[in-house]
């Protein structure tokens, strides 16, 4: 028995969360043709392992081995048998990696820990200095929003954090947003990779995180994902999910979110309703974590750019894959710029509806409603999954309109969008990718150009953010745009490779396309008026 | 399921008049008392003169109106969301809606979508298809379609509405049924014009295949399925407009090609709605563009020439 203090009231035996998580996970899958989930099952993972040498992995693979011997000439109940051993192999798998003793002392070593990363120190200086240090990690990362309700909401039911996902050192940064609030922790589910990261992996078991391991693709390992979600969320394991499902490559808001793993609080909260739970309401908090740059920006922009441009950006742009690109990210890895900006936004229901304080759904004139009768029928819940696919879309529209209000834009945003729209002012025939291949030349704009158009941007977007449609850095408003300018080009010279934008002698030079690109992104679904003609006269 | 129709035009009245068929009971609601009079004493009213069963109960306050688990909307588009504020304090969760109006709301946005703004109902659906209300009370056979994310509203309305006299389909593309309703008023308005101008089956026929491709095009890039518009809801409710001469739409047309006043405001509004909505997602839709430069003063002989020499083009792109 293992407590898991901190997210669970109450000690949780393991050996019943597996049990509970073999019968819900069977009970789902249990209609389908089990033959054929099981042989794709062991299938699918046998052709990942050929060549394993990892003696884990090993054992595992004759395992499956031995489940598919057993197949070829199994009753339906023996098939019933395999498919519990395998879904109980995953459950174990999955839930094991959770260090829940480790995981209590979490808020004790990681506001200190964090503080290091965030402070720009080299690996050698942290291990020479281990954790000690003397730094107030309160004004560089600044956590605001609707944390009095959260507080709240965590008493009246479950809670589900549902962030933007930027960069890996997320899942820190939120574990101290939550502990500087006073908020609970959360559990949720990080990929393995990460783990393989010595700094990573150290926050990592101490935020909650319990193992995720995206190499398996079977349908079976996604559905006992999917149901250990939905048994933590039973048990009132206040949760965190990145529901844009990885980083945004491209640097855009997510609004365009994968909906499998919010569907799960909506069945969790079914469940709750049927075996009449005192507390069976779940709560979404949409929150987003600001960056003024980001840790991955160069790597991230890359890959979007090979996917979404296919061939045409390919043709001169091999050099990325370099090795000495890799070492660059390892480094950068150790310097992260600051300020960090948490916000916690309005809790939705699983249905989408804002929430109130003491937790009802609100209509959309404000007035509270119990919203049991979405899913009930003459006070019987009626399970209907294709129904529950169309709730949980418009939960995942709520979630990115929330993203979208809650954004806080920096001026590094604000300064790669004008760079970007002078470039597609001076281009207009060129389509994106072409214009990344411009040459300096190209991309070289007066100072007078490029303030003009950051003047145009900002009144767009303090006319967007009066109307709660955007937030904006102290550093965008009540600033001129000469100043906005100069601190964005100060900040972009701080940590990247190679700085996004530079200005020499009265003009503004887009170094790296990309990097400017992945910036400007930010500000990618906002209504923003065209960008000024070339010259810059309105 | 208990149902509530919201508005007593004729195809209001009619669709009560279906709903209560075999004695299930059904309330109808009407914003205007003299109206609401009117049914209650006469069983009937001079929009729909048939005689309206014992089982349909007309009520006067939407806080009655609401105590109904299926709601159908049958009044103009641009009265939806006054209508959905004044009930929303009434309304409860497990409710379904389903409205029969064929247009946008005038700020551009299905009625669906003004629904689902303005109370906490989700599961919403659009009637739509060729139904001529004298030939259902005369007893003749049509079908419609009820188009729904839902298959609960989908089946709510087919068991209540379906009959041998209405054979009822379901859609799961509810925004193609909205489009395919709302672009009928331009092509009613259009087929008016060819007939006021003396025109003949030929250039309707142009009419009804090029406006299914500007639909099409406006389906695709609000995200319906462009094959919905040549289902019931589309080229089989057009097809009636072109043919009916009886139609106010097309009466209207017939009046603007003679040089006279459209006389219909809610069809200009309409109209100038799918202008906006077109121009907003960059969707060429030259008939409704057409209609509506005649609606704002060009002589319907000029358009219609500027039509017929647009730069030539595949048939598909």
């Amino acid at each position: 028995m293992l407590r898991r203090e901190g997210i669970a009231r109450e000690p949780v035996d393991d050996e019943a969360v597996i049990a509970e998580l073999v019968d819900d996970v069977a009970r789902r899958v249990g209609s389908r043709e089990l033959d054929l989930l099981i042989n794709d099952c062991c299938f699918v993972e046998e052709k990942r392992l050929r060549g394993t040498k990892d003696p884990e992995e090993l054992a595992y693979r004759d395992r499956l081995r031995e489940v598919r011997r057993r197949l070829a000439w199994a009753s339906d109940a023996e098939l019933n048998d395999l498919l519990r051993e395998l879904i109980e192999l995953y459950a174990r798998e999955i839930h094991g990696h959770f260090d829940a003793r480790t995981y209590a002392n979490a808020t004790k070593v990681l506001p200190r820990g964090l503080a290091l990363l965030l402070k720009n120190q080299k690996p050698w200086l942290m291990l020479r200095q281990g954790l000690r240090g003397n730094f107030t990690l309160a004004d560089r990362i600044v956590t605001s929003g609707q944390t009095a309700t959260f507080d709240k909401l965590v008493e009246l039911g479950t809670v589900v954090l549902v962030p933007t996902h930027l960069s890996n050192l997320d899942s820190p940064v939120i574990g101290f947003a939550l502990h500087q609030a006073g908020l609970p922790p959360m559990i949720y589910g990080a990929g393995k990779n990460l783990f393989s990261n010595w700094l990573l992996s150290y926050f990592m078991d101490h935020l909650g995180a319990y193992k995720v391991d995206r190499l398996k693709k079977q349908a079976l390992y996604k559905e006992v994902l999917k149901g250990y979600s939905r048994v933590a969320l039973r048990h009132r394991w206040h949760s965190l999910f990145f529901p844009g499902g990885t980083r945004s490559r491209s640097g855009e808001v997510e609004v365009k979110l994968k909906k499998g793993l919010m569907g799960t609080a909506l069945e969790a909260y079914q469940d709750n309703l049927r075996a009449g739970s005192p507390r069976p309401r779940l709560f979404f908090i949409p929150t987003t974590i600001n960056y003024h740059l980001v840790l991955e920006a160069e790597t991230l922009i890359d890959d979007h750019l090979q996917e979404s441009g296919k061939s045409r950006y390919i043709i001169s742009d091999d050099e990325f894959s370099k090795p000495d690109r890799v070492l660059n990210f390892v480094r950068s890895m150790m310097a992260m710029e600051n300020p960090v900006e948490v916000v916690f936004g309005r809790p939705l229901d699983p249905f989408g509806n804002f929430v109130d304080d003491e937790g009802n759904s609100l209509d959309p004139h404000g007035r509270p409603f119990d919203p049991r009768g979405y899913v009930e029928s003459g006070g019987q819940v009626v399970a209907d999954a294709a129904r529950d696919r169309e709730y949980t879309g418009r939960l995942g529209d709520a979630i990115g309109q929330a993203f979208l209000r809650d954004t806080v834009l920096f001026h590094t945003h604000v300064l790669a969008a004008a760079l970007m729209r002078r470039m597609r002012a001076h281009h207009p025939h060129l389509d994106l990718y072409r214009r990344l291949l411009l040459g300096v030349d190209a991309r070289r704009f007066p100072i007078q150009e490029v303030d003009a158009e950051v003047r145009l941007l900002q009144e767009s977007l303090m006319a967007l953010a009066e109307r709660g449609e955007v937030r904006l850095g102290a550093d965008v408003v009540g600033v001129t745009p000469a100043e906005l300018r100069a601190t964005a080009l100060k900040a972009f010279g701080r940590y990247h490779n190679e700085r996004a934008a530079t200005e020499r002698e009265g003009v503004v030079i887009v170094q790296d396309a990309r990097l400017t690109l992945y910036y400007a992104n930010r500000l990618e679904h906002y209504p923003l008026p065209a960008p000024l003609p070339p010259g810059g006269a309105r | 399921m208990s149902a509530v129709v919201l508005g007593a035009g004729a195809w209001g009245t009619t669709l009560a008049w279906l709903l209560a068929r075999g004695g299930q009971p059904v309330r109808l609601w009407s914003s205007s008392e003299a109206k609401r009079a009117t049914l209650r004493a006469e069983r009937k009213s001079p929009a729909a003169p048939v005689e309206l069963p014992d089982s349909v109960e007309i009520v006067d306050t939407l806080a009655d109106a609401a105590q109904a688990e299926l709601l159908l909307f049958a009044v103009l588009p641009r009265h939806v969301r006054s209508l959905c504020r004044e009930l929303a304090p009434h309304l409860w969760p497990s409710q379904q809606a389903v409205h029969a109006a064929k247009g946008f709301a005038p700020c551009g946005n299905p009625v669906s979508t003004v629904i689902d703004q303005e109370t906490l109902l989700l599961r919403i659906g659009a009637l739509g298809g060729p139904v001529v209300p004298d030939e259902i009370w005369a007893g003749q056979g049509s079908a419609a379609v009820v188009a729904s994310r839902y298959s609960s509203v989908i089946d709510a309305v087919t068991d209540r509405l379906a009959s041998e006299q209405m054979r009822v389909y379901g859609n799961r593309d509810l925004a193609g049924v909205e489009i395919a309703g709302a672009v009928r008023t331009p092509i009613a308005i259009a087929a008016g014009m060819l007939r006021g101008l003396g025109l003949g089956h030929a250039v309707n026929a142009v009419l009804l295949t090029r406006g299914i491709a500007e639909a099409g095009r406006l389906c695709e890039a609000l995200g319906a399925d462009q094959r919905t518009v040549s289902g019931l809801s589309g080229i089989g409710d057009w097809m009636l407009t072109v043919a009916d001469e009886g139609d106010p739409l097309v009466q209207a047309g017939q009046r603007l090609a003679r040089g006279g006043e459209l006389a219909h405001d809610e069809a200009a509004s309409r109209v100038a709605t799918l202008v906006e909505l077109a121009e907003r997602e960059g969707v060429e839709m030259p008939i409704t563009e057409g209609v509506a430069a005649i609606l704002g003063g060009r002589p319907a002989a000029e358009v219609l020439q500027d039509l017929m020499t647009r730069k030539a083009r595949p048939e598909f792109q």
